[in-house]
């Protein structure tokens, strides 16, 4: 009993950091969200639903709510994909398999903004390295304006694959290299493909770190904000990359454009919780699985 | 023992007494859009510094905040402890502490209050009807201390080397002469098409040469929509896709995402740059050395209501928050950043255009200096925050229907027809 006690004694301050740092803001979100506010006062006018109702009717948010979904989706797809591959190779007794991992990781040790500004160069409609690569293989046919408004979104979304594909990679390969090396003698025994061995038993052995990957992907999909912003030198981002976490910066703290609507953007902050919340539901109800110990 | 006693405690209330009086300095805090280590920066300091000296008995402490300034003090004022000043473009500072009503009213101090060694009000040391541009409501929530026009900029060397004339005064001479520089097969126009304020300018120049100044913004702010059936504004827009279809946007334009537009033009890759008057010190580092800036105002249109010298003008200023509990120390502070000296410093080193008469402009805004000596009138930005705008209209409906016209998305005339829509579905929904 008495160290029953103590334990809750040692949880307490960490509970309390918690609730204050965690909870309350995110109930206080909710309540912020029913009011009109523009931050720069104490004063805040009680408005109920209207934030959401208007949401409803604001073409903005729809549109940055189908490119949050495009980079769900489609990026993930890409993501995941590319991180099985790169899982499968490497898993393979490939030489060098350190030095590549580290490479294909290297993304994600630089900071978002100059990754961002990174690709800007590459994009660049006249001097960029990509149609640079084009002109000099005698390809001037195939130039493009990349980061144009039929373009950007799909440039930006190959350099977001590009920066990510390299962390979940390693966080397969994490869950692969715990499997015991007895089931893929078995499998070999048995007569077992490379491609059989890597979806009959690789893959079913790191179901719960592939769920656990698809449910950060998503978090990080609906909050993605940085690489967008630095995009255009945080300036003014083209509207074809405009994210729901985008759009809320810019109707609460404006900048060039001094939007200063707090309670609407807290709306649709609230609206990327509750997307988070069903997304990461639906993904953990879809794959659930009996759990495979080993 | 008695008197060493005695001793120990005068000196105790002597020390009580000295901390007593040195926390009764009065400590003013400035919080600053700008960063440390920036040209503007350093002059703001210098200036509080010198104004320290001459009054001892004020400290005041800067936070340089940078461009997330306006989250900050959204932080100090919710924490109870507003900052005395806050400097932002004047369009900024009254859709965040103007509006709140947590602005104090500068128009009674600048009427009443003496220049900087000088015998006239502060007031008039600016030139007649200049705070009109910024007065809110019946308010000014700030004073401006950094102007920037809006004019064509051009590289004077690269113009001879392409044998170009006279600056062109008309629409129908600026068409020729983008037709002359890309007949020499270079790009007449450079702009950063991933800024979509930027996108603004040539429609809005149009359509105030047009309908006369301000008309833009007034068919913006005009509840029923009725005004946009105003001819002016679909001939504006005619002429934009008119500069488009033609080819004399640099190509790739639209993907441009800045500032490599300006890095472009100040490296010969196109000739004009229609931009304010901060462009000289943005491409500093990225022009040729024999580069040489000159500027024309934006041209005059055919049977317009608009005249060729009226410009557009941005500023940068200063608030003070009513919250201040020393208002006229504070504004005796902010007179100083007005000082004939201190503006000299912000032309000389910031290369701005100085807020008051009688500064001289420096050399590298010689053509602007002849500009502003015909300048009949000075209307609207459209450049979103510093400029005198509605904010959420600018995003929702102006910036991205305009863009869609230059990208060659959507027909003037559907510009038209959509932008008098929203616009009274956008009041309708503001009642």
């Amino acid at each position: 009993m008495r160290t029953r006690k103590r334990i809750i004694l040692l949880l307490v301050p960490a509970l309390i950091l918690y609730l204050g740092l965690f909870i309350y803001p995110t109930v206080r979100a909710f309540w912020v969200a029913l009011h009109n506010w523009t931050g720069f006062t104490a004063k805040m006018e009680w408005v109920g639903l209207a934030n959401f109702a208007e949401l409803w009717k604001d073409d903005l948010y729809w549109r940055s709510l189908l490119t949050t979904l495009k980079i769900i989706f489609l990026g993930g797809g890409a993501i995941f994909v590319l991180a099985f591959l790169f899982t499968f190779f490497l898993t393979s007794g490939i030489r060098g398999k350190k030095v590549y991992r580290a490479v294909i990781f290297y993304p994600n040790v630089v900071a978002p903004i100059a990754l961002a500004t990174f690709w800007g160069f590459i994009y660049n409609p006249r001097f960029g390295l990509l149609n640079g690569l084009l002109r000099s293989l005698g390809l001037e046919s195939w130039t493009q304006t990349w980061t144009g408004p039929d373009l950007v979104f799909w440039s930006v979304l190959a350099a977001l694959v590009w920066t990510y594909v390299g962390f979940y990679m390693v966080m397969l390969m994490s869950g692969v290299d715990k499997i015991p090396p007895d089931f893929y003698d078995a499998a070999r025994i048995a007569g077992a493909s490379r491609p059989q061995i890597f979806f009959r038993i690789v893959i079913p052995m790191i179901w719960d770190v592939l769920v656990i990957a698809i449910v950060l992907w998503i978090i990080i999909s609906i909050k993605m904000f940085d690489f967008m912003f630095a995009f255009s030198g945080g300036l003014a981002a083209p509207m074809e990359i405009w994210t729901n976490a985008l759009y809320m910066f810019m109707l609460t703290f404006g900048q060039r454009v001094a939007i200063y609507r707090m309670g609407y953007g807290t709306a649709v902050a609230v609206t990327m919780l509750v997307m988070v919340i069903v997304f990461s539901g639906i993904v953990r109800l879809l794959m659930r699985r009996e759990k495979i110990e080993f | 023992m008695k008197a060493f006693k005695w001793v120990l405690c005068l000196l105790l209330i002597l020390a009580v007494a000295s901390v007593a009086f040195a926390q009764k300095k009065t400590t003013l805090v400035y919080l600053s859009k700008w960063s440390e280590g920036e040209v503007t920066q350093k002059i703001i300091d210098d200036t509080i510094e010198a104004w320290i000296k001459d009054n001892p008995s004020v400290n005041v402490e800067r936070e340089w905040a940078g461009r997330g300034v306006n989250a900050k003090l959204m932080a100090m004022i919710q924490a109870g402890t507003p900052p005395d000043f806050y400097d932002e473009d004047p369009k900024v500072i009254e859709e965040s502490i103007g509006k709140a009503g947590q602005a104090l009213d500068l128009l009674p101090y600048l009427k009443k209050v003496k220049a900087y060694q000088s015998d006239k009000a502060v007031i008039d040391t600016f030139s007649k009807g200049f705070f009109n541009m910024i007065t809110f409501r019946g308010q000014v929530n700030c004073l401006p201390i950094q102007q920037y026009l809006t004019s064509f900029w051009y590289d004077k060397t690269l113009w001879k080397t392409l044998g170009m004339g006279k600056t062109p005064d008309t629409w129908a001479q600026f068409l020729d002469s983008c037709a002359k520089i890309k007949g020499q097969n270079l790009a007449p126009i450079v702009m950063d098409g991933g800024v979509n304020f930027y996108n603004m300018y040539y429609f809005s120049h149009l359509a105030d040469r047009y309908e006369g100044m301000n008309a833009l913004l007034t068919a913006i702010y005009d509840k029923d929509g009725s005004d946009w059936d105003k001819p002016g504004f679909l001939k504006a827009q005619k002429n934009v896709k008119e500069l488009r279809d033609k080819g004399y946007f640099i190509k790739g334009f639209e993907g441009y995402q800045f500032p490599a537009g300006q890095i472009d033009w100040a490296q010969r890759q196109g000739v004009f740059l229609l931009i304010h008057s901060y462009m000289p010190i943005e491409v500093k580092d990225a022009k040729p050395d024999d580069f040489v800036f000159g500027s024309f105002p934006f041209p005059s249109v055919p049977g317009g209501k608009g005249q060729q010298y009226q410009l557009t003008s941005v500023f940068g200023g200063v608030g003070i928050l009513k919250a201040t509990k020393n208002p006229d120390l504070a504004f005796d502070l902010l007179k100083r950043m007005v000082a004939k000296d201190v503006q000299q410093r912000f032309a000389e080193e910031a290369l701005n255009v100085p807020v008051i008469m009688d500064v001289p402009l420096p050399d590298i805004f010689s053509d602007l200096a002849a500009i502003m000596k015909k300048q009949t009138g000075t209307f609207t930005d459209y450049s979103g925050g510093p400029g005198q705008f509605e904010p959420e209209y600018a995003q929702k409906i102006m910036y991205p229907l305009n863009q869609d016209v230059l990208f060659g998305k959507l027909s003037p005339e559907d510009f038209v027809k959509q932008v008098k829509a929203k616009s009274i579905e956008y009041w309708k929904s503001k009642k």
